[in-house]
């Protein structure tokens, strides 16, 4: 009984039913190879994304609503790409880098100002960053319109303003996907992407161990005991933030490169809640994460989500049914984790 | 709700205009801009005001059905969208029924009822759990409702629930986008729905609403002034500048009451403005509106009300003094709920068109912005803030698209920024509130 309760039981009834699809896929005789490919491109998509909860919750600021500010960074840092890669003449791997290279500084500084925000509004950091998201996605809306960005490849043909989906066809698109990608069977694996987001979780894990980030981690666990032992807690606050940020931007352009399109305007507004929902699931609570956690959650969320709607559609017209499951799932384990988490506010 | 205003401000009154503004900063930003929005987007005075008749009677109710909480120390009730839900499950039961226009309408009132009731109950348990983290909490929880009601009507009605007609999508499973509320008789081309029924019951000028509303409020105003001459005032200098108050309120009010007159029975004013008189108001919804607001008032008099006081100001207080704590939070979320969904029954007849799967998305966002807008905060709402919040944001709306069009060629860059502005409002305040908080916090434990 401990045990189940350790897993939690919404948990419990994710990983059963992430199981059960799998098995009636099987019984059904749908092509598993297909789902299983499909699965692994939309894990590599998201898991950078994931990942960008992990300093936040470390760093003690939780789970991080107000990542569309890294989002956004990456959109801008994706459409100069698409902008300047005729003038520069740059190859896709070469556009990918550029927007990686534009979107970071971006990250850091809005990472920066944000973390300062946050330090004025300790116990509060949930709700305030989940509108101060929706605040930058909407005011984008209108930069998208306003910012002078000229390439025809973006603009509306007639009319202001950037298309709200901008095709990156010739720029970057599966520049990652398609770097030693190879076929088991009928399953096709793409490497360079689940290599970037390994990379990326080596680097950070890496990082977790030097004595910054284990600095960090103490500021996250005990601010108090931090203090005293002469950490500066807001410097390390902001620290986390920063590179909650960072890890949203390289997520979304790495979301892009494999989506193979940029939604721009409205698109980004509720792009937080997967991965919130995707690090919870794999085990992680407000003030508890690990690297685990998240590709845990990641394989469990995703492959979820990817496998629902065959799954459905082989008995019934399922329609969305997908995007229906993603809401409830998503939204079930937010609750119970702030549920659970609402005993430490006694 | 002008009482403890003008108490306030002539109480304090030195030195103390710079804080007015501080306390007052959103507010007054958003007069601002809406002067700006409203001269910039040139919309003609009568498109303006009955566009904004229009929003203020079937807004309003959703905006009141956030108060309560508030006084109880919950915060903005964000799930205010799953009240929404609950009567459009009622709405669609009384088309599907095909229950006529007042009588459906009625119908969808008793309907909804028990179902809100119910979902506040849960909700309100499931905030008891989240204290201290109600808002956010109630936000997810509108969402994951929201996906629920999107697995029932989608993918279960139809289906494991038998319905027929043509509400339901080719295929036989799941409902179409939207319902008409205004279905008219094949046969004598009455409408049947329960669309605008509550609206149709009376309606007539609304100059003459306000002619009736002005002199009833200067009445009351001159007794007012009387009553308080008779009584051997304790403090007789706030009496004093209460009388300035007073007296300003009335000519405000007499000139409202001298223009409806020149815009009802003269022809001296410009065409722009006599065609004013063209107006309607539906009456009985205004009267709905303006019943429930009085109610929000006076609930706050009675002991119910005092409970809330107690348990919004300080839980342990109220614990010991008695107070089942969570039973009121929950109590004060289940009326919440209530008043949702009668809010958008009222907002949903007033549209005569039933989004299924839209209607109330945007509910809480709208709702609660409003209520920020006209000045409220996490802590504290009133009556009054709720309708100047509604006056404000929807003035914002109406005129954006147009100002947007005029002053940058575009109309969708007002569009954006009325969303942006209500999502920033959000985001400021609540902020703000939690900044304020902290800095208390500190000072108590510094202390």
């Amino acid at each position: 009984m401990s045990r189940i309760n350790k897993i939690g039981v919404p948990r419990l009834i994710i990983i059963c039913f992430f199981m059960l699809l799998w098995i009636l896929a099987a019984v059904k005789n749908l092509q598993v190879s297909i789902l299983i490919s499909n699965s692994l491109v939309r894990i590599g998509m998201n898991l950078i994304m994931v990942l960008a909860m992990v300093p936040a919750i470390r760093c003690g600021i939780g789970l991080n609503f107000a990542l569309p500010i890294g989002i956004i960074c990456g959109l801008l840092g994706s459409t100069c790409a698409i902008e300047f890669h005729e003038t520069l003449n740059m190859s896709s791997g070469q556009a990918f880098l550029f927007a990686i290279i534009i979107a970071v500084p971006l990250a850091i500084l809005l990472g920066w100002l944000y973390g300062k925000m946050l330090n004025k509004i300790k116990g509060s950091e949930m709700l305030v960053s989940t509108y101060v998201g929706f605040s930058i996605v909407s005011l984008f809306c209108i930069a998208w319109i306003v910012l002078p960005f000229k390439s025809g490849l973006m603009r509306w043909p007639i009319g202001q303003g950037l298309r709200t989906v901008v095709s990156l066809e010739g720029t970057f698109d599966k520049v990652l996907d398609s770097i030693w990608d190879f076929n088991i069977g009928a399953i096709h694996v793409p490497t360079g992407l689940l290599l970037f987001c390994a990379i990326i979780c080596l680097i950070y894990w890496i990082f977790s161990h030097t004595r910054t980030g284990i600095a960090l981690k103490t500021v996250g666990d005990n601010p108090k005991f931090a203090q005293s032992s002469g950490l500066n807690v807001d410097r390390y606050r902001i620290l986390g933030t920063i590179l909650s940020t960072v890890l949203g931007a390289i997520g979304m352009i790495a979301y892009a490169q494999s989506f193979g399109y940029l939604q721009l305007y409205a698109a980004p507004l509720m792009m937080a809640f997967p991965a919130v929902a995707a690090v919870l699931i794999g085990g992680a609570s407000a003030n508890k994460v690990n690297i685990s956690y998240v590709i845990l959650g990641t394989i469990l969320f995703q492959g979820l989500l990817t496998i629902a709607l065959p799954v459905a559609s082989s008995f019934f017209e399922a329609g969305n049914i997908s995007e229906v499951i993603r809401m409830i799932v998503q939204n079930g384990i937010i609750l119970y984790a702030l549920a659970q988490g609402g005993k430490l506010y006694e | 709700m002008n009482n403890e205003k003008s108490n306030e401000t002539s109480i304090n009154k030195k030195g103390k205009m710079s804080d007015f503004i501080i306390d007052n900063s959103v507010t007054i930003l958003f007069i601002i801009i809406c002067v700006i929005g409203i001269i910039a987007s040139k919309e003609q005075p009568l498109i303006l005001v009955s566009m904004l008749l229009e929003r203020l009677t079937r807004n309003s109710f959703l905006v009141l059905a956030l108060l309560i909480p508030v006084v109880a120390g919950m915060g903005l009730n964000f799930s205010i969208t799953i009240g929404a839900m609950a009567a459009q499950v009622a709405i669609i039961v009384v088309s599907y029924l095909e229950w006529h226009t007042q009588a459906g309408l009625l119908g969808a009132f008793i309907i909804s009822t028990p179902i809100a009731l119910v979902l506040g109950y849960f909700i309100g348990r499931l905030l008891n759990k989240t204290r201290g983290q109600e808002m956010i909490a109630s936000m997810i929880t509108g969402y994951f409702a929201d996906g629920i009601y999107q697995l029932i009507f989608l993918f279960i009605v139809g289906g494991l629930i038998p319905m027929t007609g043509d509400f339901i999508i080719p295929g036989g499973v799941g409902l179409r986008n939207t319902i008409d509320l205004m279905k008219k008789d094949p046969v004598s081309g009455d409408v049947i729905g329960i669309g605008k029924s509550l609206d149709h019951v009376w309606e007539f000028p609304f100059f003459y609403f306000v002619m009736f509303l002005c002199v009833a409020f200067i009445a009351y105003l001159i007794v007012k002034i009387k009553t308080n001459g008779r009584k051997k005032s304790v403090t007789s200098k706030s009496v004093t500048i209460n009388k300035k108050k007073v007296i300003a309120q009335i000519i405000i009010s007499g000139l409202l009451l001298i223009f409806s007159i020149l815009v009802m029975w003269t022809n001296l004013l410009s065409h722009r403005y006599a065609i004013l008189k063209t107006i309607d108001i539906s009456f009985v919804t205004a009267l709905v509106v303006l019943a429930f607001a009085g109610f929000n008032i006076v609930i706050l008099k009675t002991k119910l009300g005092q409970t809330f006081k107690t348990v919004g100001q300080d839980k342990h207080i109220a614990e010991v003094s008695g107070i089942k704590v969570d039973k009121i939070r929950i109590l004060a979320i289940m009326l919440s709920t209530l008043f949702a969904a009668w809010g958008q029954i009222i907002f949903i007849q007033n549209l005569g068109i039933l989004n299924t799967y839209g209607s109330h998305k945007q509910i809480a966002l709208f709702a609660v912005a409003a209520l920020l807008i006209g000045g409220a905060s996490v802590t504290k709402a009133t009556v009054g803030q709720a309708f100047l919040g509604v006056l404000l944001f929807h003035t914002l709306f109406i005129v954006s698209p147009k100002a947007g069009l005029n002053l940058f060629g575009d109309a969708q860059l007002g569009e954006y920024f009325r969303t942006f502005v209500a999502y920033g409002v959000i985001g400021v305040s609540l902020g703000l509130h939690a900044w304020k908080t902290m800095v208390m916090k500190n000072k108590i434990d510094s202390e």
